[in-house]
């Protein structure tokens, strides 16, 4: 689910935490939610929760007509992680059909 | 057997992952009081390459701009020290009818502005450590206010901006032609820009000033475009700060 096994998975886990510190020390929030994209995008479940979290965090509930999401990072996270689990399994689904 | 097994494993998963949100959202002031606590150096090293991009800028550009905010700092030295004659004078006549409407702040710096931070907000470096106390009002200095201050955690505190949307708030238009007080609703448009209505054929210019009702009178915003268009009962009045808020580097929280 998020364990990093290999390098590649190492240097996405390296990636995304890069932006968020870059947004961080920047001043550039879209970055911290690119950080958090990458990950999720990437299938570091875990971390993408984690930096989504600490996003959260950092800024505080939306005031805008996001403000009834009181966690708009995380669910963006796992809105993310999910489309790519679907889109996974659609990919896996549909070879298997070709094979 | 194995599927009941994984399917198992990912509720189990999902539930924790619940809970682990639920206990984040309701200790949430703990813990963003934990993370400005380690973050709030790193913040607080604002605009890391403005001396870099400085060094690359034309010297002759450096001087003109030099000369022009000269001649602005003289003329707004003036006009600050006239106003401050005129408040101290306000100030004294409400006390001669037994109100004291003078203003006590907190002054605290500003770490974190858009693009920053996102929702229109600005993130302070004082919290419950200095006496910020959530709902008071924020201003750029003097009565100019900008926002509210919104969250507040052990050394930093969040002020959203009036201009944020869906900040609505109750104010009144004051007309330099007829000095008439027009009650108005501000509302927030982001990007330091606010909106209200009045009804067509108000005598408003730009300019004029919307304030807040009541002895302090904070000043929200200053007329800077009207909009009217033919047919309709309503004209639309665009304003702006009266400073910057994305270039305040101190602001001052207003105390009870």
């Amino acid at each position: 689910m998020g364990t990093i096994t290999t390098k590649q998975s190492f240097r996405e886990v390296v990636v995304s935490c890069l932006c968020v510190c870059a947004g961080i020390y920047i001043g550039y929030w879209p970055l911290l939610l690119l950080g958090v994209c990458v990950a999720a995008v990437c299938g570091r479940f875990v971390t993408a929760l984690s930096l989504g979290v600490l996003c959260d965090l950092l800024l505080g509930q939306p005031t805008s007509v996001f403000h009834v999401l009181p966690l708009p990072f995380v669910c963006v996270a796992i809105t993310l992680f999910l489309v790519r689990m679907f889109l996974v399994s659609r990919l896996r689904g549909s070879m298997h059909d070709r094979l | 057997m194995k599927r009941t097994s994984r399917s198992g494993y990912r509720i189990g998963v999902g539930v924790g992952i619940f809970l682990l949100l639920l206990i984040v959202l309701y200790g949430r002031t703990f813990f963003a009081s934990s993370v400005w606590f380690v973050v709030r150096p790193f913040v607080a090293m604002h605009a890391p390459f403005s001396g870099v991009v400085a060094q690359m800028r034309n010297k002759a550009l450096l001087a003109t701009d030099n000369e022009w905010l000269r001649a602005e700092l003289a003329s707004t030295t003036a006009v600050l020290a006239d106003r401050n004659v005129l408040y101290q004078e306000n100030l004294e006549l409400k006390a001669r009818f037994g109100r004291n409407a003078a203003v006590r702040t907190i002054l605290a710096g500003v770490i974190m502005r858009p693009p920053g931070s996102p929702y229109d907000t600005l993130m302070i470096d004082g919290g419950k450590d200095v006496g910020v106390v959530a709902g008071e009002y924020a201003s750029a200095g003097g009565t100019s206010l900008i926002g509210v201050v919104d969250q507040v955690y052990a050394t930093t505190a969040r002020v959203v901006l009036f201009s944020s949307p869906t900040q609505v708030h109750n104010a009144l238009l004051q007309e330099t032609t007829t000095h008439a007080l027009l009650p108005v609703v501000v509302e927030g448009q982001g990007g330091g820009s606010l909106k209200a209505e009045v009804p067509t054929q108000t005598m408003v210019l730009v300019g004029d000033s919307v304030v807040f009702p009541g002895i302090r009178e904070g000043l929200v915003g200053i007329v800077s475009a009207v909009e009217s268009k033919p047919g309709e009962s309503f004209e639309t009045l665009y304003l702006h700060f009266s400073a910057n808020p994305l270039q305040l580097k101190y602001v001052e929280i207003w105390v009870p």
